[in-house]
């Protein structure tokens, strides 16, 4: 007991005893100070009755002693006082009392769990990397490799002059006189590089050994830019030698470009590969068509062309291929997600950081997360109820699935089913951060696809048509007739209108035209931009006109 | 005479609504009016009055207030509420018909 206690008993005449009894009994007490308080003060009231009558000092301490004994266990007398102060406690104090217990419950279990959560560190298990090079190689010896000339072109290439640079990428018939001079000097300077893509585009095969110490996202693909600038650069030399009548190098070139294109494209390539080699396929067809368009072949070389061109890509596959992109996908999977055992299988936040949520690093992702009230979301979805590996691999693999049969059907087809593919892909990676970053956007690949295809059906059918002409002196009245007299296998379909491209002919020539991405017959008007000026492509507002051969073109 | 705890358990929170439906008073005063009026038949143990004082109070069946007598002691005197007058009524009815009901066990016999 505390002097002050046993004072203040002193002074109010109770003995030493009925202090200390009173002491140990709030002690065990356990509650809240001035409820106890209060119970001492009524005890001891108690008491003072109790002893009131007593005379003597000895008296007293023996009556006191008796009134202690007649409390009983001070224990148990602590608990039942204690119980029956509590039911005294109004239900909003109550409420409150269990809230605050259950909240500092949760915190502990919360605390204890975020530990838990951030213990856990990923397993590298499989070499997804390697998994690709084998799945890209063909069994076939390097010397029948082409990436190496490509590879070498790239180096020698390098970035060229900013001016040169823009010439590439402007269309070849926008021109002037002195640009196609620097033009011609800056191709010729660049001979052996062109060469070289030239030896390269002869080889049966192409594949390049993808390396990367990150994972697949680390893949190196350091030539994409060279290999854009070389596509460009042999477009405009066919132009250039077809001005200078020199046809045959202007389709030589061609060829070639779309050899290089092909490689890029065709197979199992990452998709950024496919998307660099559909450019250059486009690129050459472009260049090929402005070729014919201004200088007309005879029919005996046209035949030539057009089974050149059987032979390249008459069923050709260009379908979207995703396997690497899936198989980079596994990669992250492994890699942002914890193993089993410690930590479980869930997100792990540093490696989300490296893929670019939040600022810091690590675990400190997760913590500047917390601090900023905006962000409170994010973090319980990584906490509590992000999907972990198992159900993350689950998703991809069923979407995957899904989504390579898409990419397999043509966008009118696609329209009908009424499916709008990265529409549909976000709602199936919604709630999975990782695979919301990862999964790229499909929807516009597919489209390049199909354009790809159908500027290439397009090509072979003005091809067959020209030959038409030469031989027969006209055009023929619709594209079946080009069919029955057996200058085109097949009616060229287009992937936008689910229907064969729409041909006409106009006086002494012919219109060719697909629907384009708007699924309309706009009657062959082609697109503009928001100025007005002509925009073949993707211009939302008109057809995709094949030929004529629209002026300013190559 | 000492009755079996579990007798007077039942019979305590009555003892002490009646007595407190009389007139308020505080705690030792009620602990000395129980032995008095019962003629010491009944006493109840300083270790189980207060508690159940306060389990009274919890229920709203009496209330406590802090007076100060005229000697200057400060003393919590209780008073029944109008719940525990209704529940007092109640018990006591209870009590009554187990009373009688137990008189007629005793007083049978055999025709």
């Amino acid at each position: 007991m505390k002097p002050e206690e046993e004072n203040r008993e002193r002074h109010n005449g109770l003995p030493g005893c009925v202090a200390a009894f009173l002491s140990e009994l709030i002690k065990h007490m356990r509650y809240r100070r001035l409820v106890r308080e209060e119970v001492r003060a009524e005890l001891q009231s108690h008491f003072a009755e109790e002893l009131r009558a007593c005379k003597s000092e000895q008296e007293k301490q023996k009556k006191a002693e008796d009134v202690i004994a007649g409390f009983g266990d001070i224990k148990l007398l602590a608990t039942l006082l204690r119980r029956a102060k509590r039911r005294c406690r109004p239900p909003w104090q109550t409420a409150v009392v269990r809230t605050a217990q259950v909240a500092a419950v949760l915190a502990v279990c919360f605390i204890v769990y975020v530990i838990w959560f951030l213990a856990g560190r990923p397993v590298i298990t499989t070499d997804y990397i390697a998994q690709f090079n084998r799945l890209v190689r063909p069994p076939a010896d390097e010397s029948l490799n082409a990436a190496p000339f490509y590879t070498r072109a790239a180096e020698m290439l390098k970035e060229p002059p900013a001016d040169i640079a823009e010439l590439l990428k402007s269309e070849h018939g926008d021109l002037s006189a002195e640009q196609k001079q620097r033009l011609t000097a800056w191709l010729t300077e660049k001979q052996e590089i062109f060469d070289l893509v030239a030896e390269g585009a002869q080889k049966p095969h192409y594949w390049r050994t993808y390396e990367g110490n990150e994972g697949m996202i680390s893949v190196l693909l350091p030539h994409v830019r060279s290999y854009r600038h070389l596509s460009r650069a042999l477009g405009h030399r066919a132009g250039l030698l077809a001005e200078e009548e020199r046809q045959e190098d202007a389709l030589a070139t061609i060829q070639v470009c779309y050899r290089h294109g092909r490689h890029l494209r065709a197979g199992n390539k990452t998709l950024v590969e496919q998307i660099v080699g559909m450019t250059a396929e486009n690129v050459a067809i472009d260049a090929m068509l402005g070729v014919l368009s201004g200088n007309p072949l005879g029919p005996a070389r046209l035949a030539v062309l057009q089974k050149e061109l059987e032979g390249l890509f008459v069923d050709e596959d260009f379908a979207v291929r995703v396997e690497g992109e899936k198989l980079g996908i596994y990669d992250e999977i492994q890699r942002c997600f914890t193993a089993g055992r410690l930590g479980g299988e869930h997100l792990y936040p540093r490696r989300l950081a490296s893929l670019g949520i939040g600022d810091g690093q690590g675990e400190a992702v997760v913590f500047d997360l917390m601090a900023t009230p905006r962000h409170w979301g994010t973090v319980a979805r990584i906490l509590f109820v992000h999907p972990d590996k198992a159900q993350t691999r689950a998703t991809i693999d069923r979407a995957y699935d899904v989504w390579a049969n898409w990419l397999r059907k043509t966008p009118a087809q696609l329209r009908d089913e009424g499916i709008h593919i990265n529409d549909e892909m976000e709602r199936t990676v919604k709630g999975n951060l990782l695979l919301e970053i990862m999964v790229p956007a499909l929807g516009r690949v597919h489209e390049l696809s199909y354009m790809t295809k159908v500027r290439f059906d397009a090509a072979l059918a003005i091809v067959s048509l020209l030959r038409y002409e030469a031989e027969k002196g006209r055009y023929p009245e619709n594209l079946d007739e080009l069919v029955a007299a057996g200058y085109l296998e097949r009616l060229p379909l287009d992937p936008w209108s689910a229907a064969p491209l729409t041909y006409r002919r106009t006086g002494e020539d012919f219109l060719l035209y697909g629907w384009g991405e708007n699924f309309t017959d706009d009657g062959g008007r082609p697109g503009t931009d928001r100025h007005g000026d002509l925009k073949r492509w993707w211009a939302g507002n008109g057809d995709w006109v094949f030929w004529p051969v629209a002026q300013g073109d190559s | 005479m000492k009755f079996e705890s579990q007798l007077l358990k039942g019979v305590a929170p009555v003892v002490v609504l009646e007595i407190l439906s009389r007139g308020p008073m505080y705690g030792y005063e009620l602990s000395q009016a129980i032995e008095q009026r019962s003629g010491d038949v009944l006493t109840l143990g300083k270790g189980t009055l207060y508690p159940l004082l306060y389990n009274l109070e919890a229920k709203k069946l009496v209330k406590a207030k802090w007076e100060t007598s005229d000697s200057g002691r400060k003393r919590r005197y209780y008073s029944i509420t109008g719940q525990g007058k209704e529940q007092l009524a109640g018990q006591k009815q209870q009590l009554r018909e187990l009373s009688e009901g137990l008189r007629l066990v005793f007083e049978w016999a055999p025709a």
